[in-house]
């Protein structure tokens, strides 16, 4: 855990205000494994073409960008809103960003942070003395 | 008390303790807040369909099913089951899992055989087609 600080903090830049106005913090489930780690985010209704992942500076910054959906109904509830989707996480030494994949199923944005060669555990074998 | 390698999970347990009984002794005094209502939804109409619409990131079909009674009540039930993969360390979860059960009342009757449902990138919508007695109607102005 120590190797990766995670929060959510939304920040609204220009890029965004051409499709909408609102901006979620969605929900990430993040595990671990021995070669990698794994997040797992909430983004309902988001397209593959609409994620823009950018890894800079230890900093990876998800941004999913949604067009409202059927914005000219006439609603009888709206119990949520429907926005951009934007969540930063900070990453230790540990990731190596070169290999760092990412894809949506679902609604599920799976993004894998595989750990560099000398951060992975190694078995050490001990021999009977 | 003689004791080695105190677990931290037994501290855990004694504070988890000592928040129980103070929540049980202050319950009285606190307004009751009902449960989160899951999943949120959105519902809309036009003249023809009410269109109800939920998002379930994460769920299949065979996961989820959505009931129709009295032409105006519409339930949708299922379980957002997790990964079973017990070989993953979890860091952080803050997405919810289990069973849930939504049912709303719409705003009018519907013909429920002809409900369909679609599930398209974790976004469930919902179109209800309004029985023929609540369909806008036109009516004709005479002259005299």
């Amino acid at each position: 855990m120590s190797e990766m600080i995670l929060h959510g903090q939304p920040a609204v830049e220009s890029q965004t205000t051409a499709l909408s106005n609102n901006v979620y913090t969605p929900r990430f489930d993040v595990c671990e494994t021995d070669d990698e780690f794994t997040l797992y985010g909430e983004m309902p209704g988001i397209a593959p073409e609409d994620v823009e992942i950018r890894f800079e500076n230890h900093q990876l910054a998800i941004w999913g960008k949604m067009a409202p959906r059927h914005p000219e109904a006439r609603y009888w509830t709206q119990e949520y809103g429907i926005g951009n989707y934007y969540r930063t996480f900070t990453l230790g030494d540990a990731i190596d960003a070169r290999l760092i994949q990412a894809e949506v199923k679902d609604g599920i944005l799976t993004v894998h942070l595989p750990k560099k060669a000398e951060a992975r555990p190694v078995r050490i074998a001990v021999k009977p003395g | 008390m003689l004791m080695n390698r105190l677990s931290p999970l037994h501290l855990l347990q004694e504070m988890q303790n000592s928040w129980n009984w103070l929540d049980e002794l202050t319950s009285t005094t606190r307004p009751f807040v009902a449960p989160e209502a899951y999943p949120a939804i959105r519902g809309w109409s036009d003249d023809e369909n009410f269109y109800v619409e939920a998002e379930l990131p994460g769920m299949s079909l065979d996961e989820l099913e959505i009931l129709m009674a009295d032409g105006q009540v519409l339930t949708i039930k299922g379980e957002r089951k997790g990964c079973p993969d017990n070989r993953r360390k979890w860091l952080q979860r803050e997405q919810g899992y289990g069973s849930f059960q939504r049912q709303i009342r719409l705003p009018g009757t519907v013909d429920q055989q002809k409900v369909e449902a679609e599930l398209m990138q974790g976004v469930l919508t919902i179109m209800l087609p309004k029985a023929e007695e609540i369909k806008p109607q036109r009516i004709p102005v005479k002259g005299t």
